[in-house]
């Protein structure tokens, strides 16, 4: 029994090594939209093609002001 | 108590683990200067500007892993081809004694599971890369890229194998011929 708990293990550990590259392709990251809406663009008025929604120009408004 | 193969195989997965994690790196870092980029490093990683920022920086990153995977294996196979201890030619044996290289001699035990290793982190990378160019994260020729990679050295590390086991002629089966070991009894009349 410890014979096989041992080498599972060292499967685990195998298959840690083994994803540890291909899981730095999970370290990224894009700056998100608000940050976007936030630029010159949005004080132009371009705010009002991207929603329809009254709310949403109020959330970037108030985060640009 | 612990397998002796599954120890070799960790003990081969670590450096070129490290080799991948940090040619990643450097790759998104060196890419992302040349190309001008603002990368930023936050809490989740790498923060890239956009979209394209991404994508450029996250194919170009990728094919830097693949080409360091391809050295591996060309190396690996170079070892099994010229290098192995099976079948190394007496005058090479004699030349790197010479040269006091004597450790660039390997036993198949040693080639195949460096062999294994790579081939695992290629066929791994093409998988990711297939999963990402599904989703639009990565340029498609680099995908194709990893794919000819994988594809070729799994047929060239199989050759080699086969030539290793003689299996191409039949000699597999002579070889497990069974001998059997008589008892002749001497100085009895």
């Amino acid at each position: 029994m410890k014979h096989h708990l041992a080498n599972l293990g060292l499967m685990l550990i195998l298959l840690t090594l083994l994803l540890l590259p291909v899981g730095s392709f999970g370290l990224a990251e894009i700056k998100g939209n608000i940050e976007v809406l936030s630029s010159e663009d949005v004080r132009e008025g371009s705010i009002t093609d991207v929603g329809e929604s009254t709310e949403s120009t109020e959330v970037v408004e108030t985060i640009i002001n | 108590m612990f397998s002796r193969i599954l120890v070799k195989l960790v003990d081969e997965a670590i450096v070129p683990a490290i080799i991948l994690l940090v040619v990643r790196v450097v790759a998104v870092v060196v890419v992302g200067r040349y190309f001008g980029m603002a990368i930023e490093i936050g809490a989740t990683g790498f923060v890239y500007p956009d979209d394209a920022s991404f994508l450029l920086v996250n194919s170009y990153s990728t094919l830097a892993m693949v080409c360091v995977i391809a050295v591996g294996l060309f190396y690996v196979l170079l070892k099994s081809k010229f290098f192995h201890n099976t079948h190394i030619h007496p005058s090479v044996t004699a030349r790197l004694f010479t040269m006091r290289l004597s450790s660039v001699i390997q036993t198949s035990f040693d080639i195949y599971s460096q062999g294994v290793v790579w081939l695992s982190y290629s066929f791994l990378l093409m998988f990711a890369s297939g999963l990402m160019l599904y989703f639009g994260l990565i340029y498609n020729w680099i995908f194709y890229v990893s794919l000819v990679l994988s594809v070729v050295s799994t047929y060239l590390l199989i050759i080699d194998i086969e030539k290793e086991m003689h299996v191409e002629n039949g000699d597999v089966v002579s070889e497990s011929a069974e001998v059997v070991l008589t008892w002749e009894e001497e100085g009895i009349d």
